[in-house]
Formats: structure tokens, C-alpha cells, sequence
């Protein structure tokens, strides 16, 4: 019989409608694997023990008196750091607010908690999204369960090490320049940015307002999608919400690629001296699964990757640094060092950097959706050129962004997926990115289903029981 | 290597800024300020006068009833 935090979320689902077991049989088991982990893991910056084990009770009595609030039911789940919890300190992972207790709920954690979910605590990050891996902190850097002596990457640093290391099914993180693929592709989870206003960001503290998005990490592509059907949505109070539809995100999983075109934009990352043989090697294999599973497979160019990345970035620091503009001033000391240092750097731009910057934007976007997207249903990527980096790369001082190909997708704000393509010769995680068209997440997650099911990566998991031994 | 006279330029603007970086703090500081500076170069590509930058504001959610979207 399958180990409870071995389930998967549409597993569990179907268990627990069957009166096989009980969300709190499962949320005991999420409580006692983040008990024993936490030690050499680190991926927590609170646990919410007893709310947890009341509101899973609370599930197993809906569920028995015939009340099913949806996909996420009962499910054991962690937020990053950053989304507001009503009465529950949410901290950013930063001294500023290290006593902080919202009075609300950001909207994803209401849509979490009306859909049933049971929050088992709040994930780790790097500061205020960006500010890491750092150990002068309130709490220490989450650690890769597949090798504790390296960084899980960010900044949803605790959401991957908590979805890695099995502690939950369910981390939400946020991403504003690959917060979610990255750490995923390092810690071989799932993780989905989906389309810039897909899923509200209101209550979640901000990095970069055009270009933050929320989103799930998960084991699986079907676990994302049934998450996806609980966040996603229109919400009047975030500014950047889209009031699309939202479609069947379960639709693809399970169909083969026939009919799909697809692009590989391998050029983009092959060329850049950073990339690993081993990251190229499992994207093209990938490539080569997804055309035998139907798909046709087309290499495509895209504009050079510094275009996206001096976009983005000058985007990102010149906003985040109008956010932090007054605690800059006036208590530089709060701040840890890796964040003052990459916030105080937006001093030197100009208010003519940000424009060109929205210009070569919007330049950009046109050229992904009128190169690529109109021909091609989705386009595969690298999410990561590396394997997860040692703690002990890192430096004093901050140093420059390399090493992930993420950010172009903040910028245009399509949709995208990154998920495990195998390991390198240490046995450590590499990913790719799916990316959709806007809006059409689903068929990124049918793209992603039908790769996953073949590959088969998903069954392999980090060795903890030795930590679980101690 | 560092560009005394940049340096000196960053050193202005974040003083204009109203920043007194803690000493401890500033080589990071001066190295991405300095990086920042380099890919703003990037940003600005040939376009005409009229393009307008992607985050243009939008009045269609004030749109009489009926006609929003």
C-alpha cells in the first residue's frame, strides 16, 4: 500500500472519497514528515500544527455528511512566506516583518481554504522573494533534499523542499523571475507561472508588480492542474487580473500530442557557455519523447536571452525599489544582505530605463506570440542551464543572475511549466519549461501530462530516511 | 574592473536617492548598480517615437455599463 505522503493529490482525492482514508490520517503524516525533516531541511518558516489537525477534522466531517468543497479537499498544503494569512504571521522571511500578523487572507489562501484545503504551515523564501540563499535571516535557507549541502535555488526555496522532500503534495510560490521553475527544476518538482493575471496576486506581499505571478509546485502535472482549478480565477481586487474564463485544466491530461505543434527553442539556451551537457543532452531527449508521443517537433529562435533578461530585470529592480524606497532610507539595517543589495541598486535608474524598458517589453512579447505562437501550440525550453548550486558558490557579497532562463516568460507573461527531465551523473534534478500560448495553460499541463507518463521521472525521489533516522 | 568616474556617478545618484549604504554592504551594491547600469544600454533599441511602452494604461474597466471588457 502507498505511503500517505506518497499519494498524489488526485490519489488522496480518490481515497479519501472512498472512505479509505482520512484528511486528518493525512495531514497527521504531513505534520510527523515535516516534524522529522524540518531539522535538515529548513523549508519552514512557521508550522500551523494545531489549525492544520482542526481544519482537517473539519474536512473528514463534510466529506462524511456528503459536503465536497472540490479537488483540493482535505489536502495537506504550504504557502510561501509571502501570501497574507489571516491570523497567522507571514513574515516576507525579512526581520521587517517578522512579527507580522494580517488581518485577511490574500485571495489564494481564501480560495485555498473555501476549497477545503488544509494549510500545514508557511514555506520559507528567499527576502521578500529575492533575497538569497541567506543565513543572516530569521530563519536559515531551505536546503535541496537531494543534497542538503545545496541551495534548492528561489525564491520558493521552502515550497520546493517542502513538495521534494514529500512533507505536502502542495506548496504555493510566487514567481516574478522564475521563483517557481527554478527551485523546481532543481528539486525535481512541478511548478506553473501561469499567464500574467491567471491567478490573483492580491494579498501576496509584491516583488515586481508587472511581473509577479502566484502559483503551485506540486509532484505531478495532474496536481497542478486540479490545484489550478481551485486558484484561478478573476478578482476585481487585484489590478492585473484577467476576466477571462476558466477553462477545464484536467481537460488534455491523459491524451497523447497528436495534432500539437511544437517548438524547441534549443538555440536559445545551447548557446550560452553555462549550459550543462547533461541540461542539453535531457532537453533533447525530451524533445525527442514529445514527437514520438504525436507532437510535431520544430526548432524555433527567439531574441537573444540578455534582450529578455536587461527587460525584465530593470523591470524588477526599478519596481521593487519604488516598493522598498522608504525602509531603504530609513532602516537599512532590517534588511538581509543579499535583498538591501539588489534592491538599492534601483537608485541608478532612470525614469527614461523604465520606459524603454515597457517598450522593449511589449516589443519582446510581439515577437514570441507572432514568431512562435502563431505557429506553434507551445514551445519547449531549458527552465535551469545547471544542477543546483552548493552553498557554498554563493558569495559574500550578491552576485549576478546567471545560470536560469526563466525571466523571458515574466516578461511576455505566457504561461509557463517547468517539470523534471531527469538527473545529472550526481543525481541531481534538470528541468524544462512548457510554454503556452496566453491563456492556455491547459494545453501546457496536456503537453506536460503526456511527457511526464512517458518519462517516468516522477517516480523517483530524493532518499531522506536517514535524516528521518536521526 | 570598476570605472572610478561611474563610480563616483553612482555614488551621486544614491546620495540623491537619500541611501547612506552601510560600508559593510556597498562593494555588492557598486557591483549590480554597475551591471544594472551596463544592460540598461540593451533597453534601447531602434523604435519610433510612437511606440508606446507595454504597460499603458487602460480606462475600458471605467467604460459605461455594458460597454466594459
Amino acid at each position: 500500500m502507498t505511503a500517505l505522503n506518497e499519494l498524489s493529490i488526485a490519489e488522496a482525492g480518490r481515497k479519501l472519497r472512498a472512505g479509505e482514508i482520512t484528511s486528518t490520517a493525512l495531514t497527521q503524516a504531513s505534520l510527523s514528515r515535516i516534524a522529522a525533516l524540518e531539522p535538515t531541511l529548513d523549508a519552514f518558516v512557521t508550522v500551523t500544527r494545531e489549525r492544520a489537525l482542526a481544519d482537517a477534522v473539519r474536512a473528514d466531517a463534510e466529506l462524511a455528511a456528503g459536503v465536497d468543497r472540490g479537488p483540493l479537499h482535505g489536502i495537506p498544503y504550504a504557502l510561501k512566506d509571502i501570501y497574507a494569512t489571516a491570523g497567522i504571521r507571514t513574515t516576507n522571511h525579512s526581520r521587517l516583518f517578522a512579527d507580522q500578523i494580517p488581518a485577511e487572507d490574500c485571495t489564494v489562501a481564501a480560495k485555498l481554504a473555501t476549497g477545503g484545503g488544509v494549510l500545514v504551515g508557511k514555506a520559507g523564501t528567499f527576502e521578500f522573494a529575492i533575497g538569497g540563499p541567506s543565513f543572516d535571516l530569521i530563519t536559515p535557507p531551505a536546503r535541496n533534499p537531494w543534497d542538503t549541502s545545496r541551495s534548492t535555488s528561489g525564491s520558493s526555496s521552502g515550497s520546493a523542499a517542502a513538495v521534494a522532500a514529500g512533507m505536502v503534495r502542495l506548496a504555493m510560490g510566487s514567481d516574478t523571475g522564475g521563483s517557481i521553475r527554478g527551485p523546481a527544476a532543481h528539486c525535481g518538482t512541478v511548478g506553473l507561472k501561469a499567464t500574467y493575471g491567471r491567478v490573483s496576486r492580491r494579498g501576496i506581499f509584491p516583488l515586481s508588480f508587472t511581473l509577479d505571478h502566484a502559483g503551485p509546485l506540486t509532484w505531478s502535472v495532474e496536481d497542478t492542474a486540479l490545484t489550478m482549478q481551485v486558484i484561478a480565477g478573476h478578482d476585481p481586487l487585484d489590478p492585473a487580473s484577467a476576466d477571462v474564463p476558466v477553462p477545464d485544466f484536467t481537460a488534455g491530461i491523459g491524451q497523447d500530442l497528436a495534432g500539437l505543434k511544437i517548438g524547441y527553442a534549443r538555440s536559445f539556451f545551447a548557446a550560452n557557455p553555462i549550459t550543462s551537457a547533461e541540461v542539453l543532452a535531457a532537453l533533447d531527449k525530451a524533445a525527442e519523447t514529445i514527437a514520438g508521443l504525436g507532437a510535431e517537433v520544430v526548432e524555433v529562435e527567439l531574441p537573444t536571452y540578455e534582450l529578455f533578461e536587461a527587460c525584465g530585470r530593470v523591470i524588477l529592480i526599478g519596481e521593487a525599489y519604488a516598493i522598498h524606497e522608504q525602509d531603504l532610507k530609513s532602516r537599512p539595517f532590517a534588511y538581509g544582505r543579499y535583498a538591501y543589495q539588489r534592491f538599492a541598486p534601483g537608485a541608478v535608474l532612470s525614469a527614461a530605463d523604465m520606459v524603454q524598458a515597457f517598450r522593449l517589453r511589449a516589443e519582446l512579447t510581439s515577437i514570441v506570440n507572432d514568431r512562435v505562437f502563431k505557429s506553434c501550440d507551445a514551445m519547449i525550453t531549458a527552465s535551469a542551464l545547471t544542477e543546483a548550486a552548493p552553498f557554498a558558490n554563493f558569495a559574500h557579497d550578491v552576485q549576478r543572475w546567471v545560470g536560469m532562463y526563466t525571466i523571458p516568460f515574466n516578461v511576455t507573461g505566457n504561461p509557463a511549466l517547468s517539470l523534471p527531465t531527469g538527473f545529472s551523473a550526481g543525481g541531481l534534478p534538470l528541468g524544462m519549461q512548457i510554454v503556452g500560448k496566453p491563456f492556455d495553460e491547459a494545453t501546457t499541463l496536456r503537453i506536460g501530462a503526456a511527457y511526464e507518463a512517458a518519462a517516468g521521472w516522477t517516480s523517483i525521489r530524493p532518499t531522506l530516511e536517514s535524516a528521518i533516522a536521526a | 574592473m570598476p570605472d572610478k568616474a561611474f563610480d563616483q556617478e553612482i555614488t551621486a545618484l544614491l546620495a540623491a536617492a537619500g541611501l547612506q549604504v552601510p560600508p559593510d554592504l556597498a562593494a555588492g551594491v557598486y557591483s549590480e548598480a554597475r551591471d544594472l547600469r551596463r544592460i540598461t544600454s540593451l533597453l534601447r533599441g531602434p523604435r519610433t517615437a510612437a511606440a508606446e511602452p507595454s504597460n499603458i494604461f487602460s480606462l475600458a474597466r471605467y467604460a459605461p455599463a455594458g460597454d466594459a471588457k
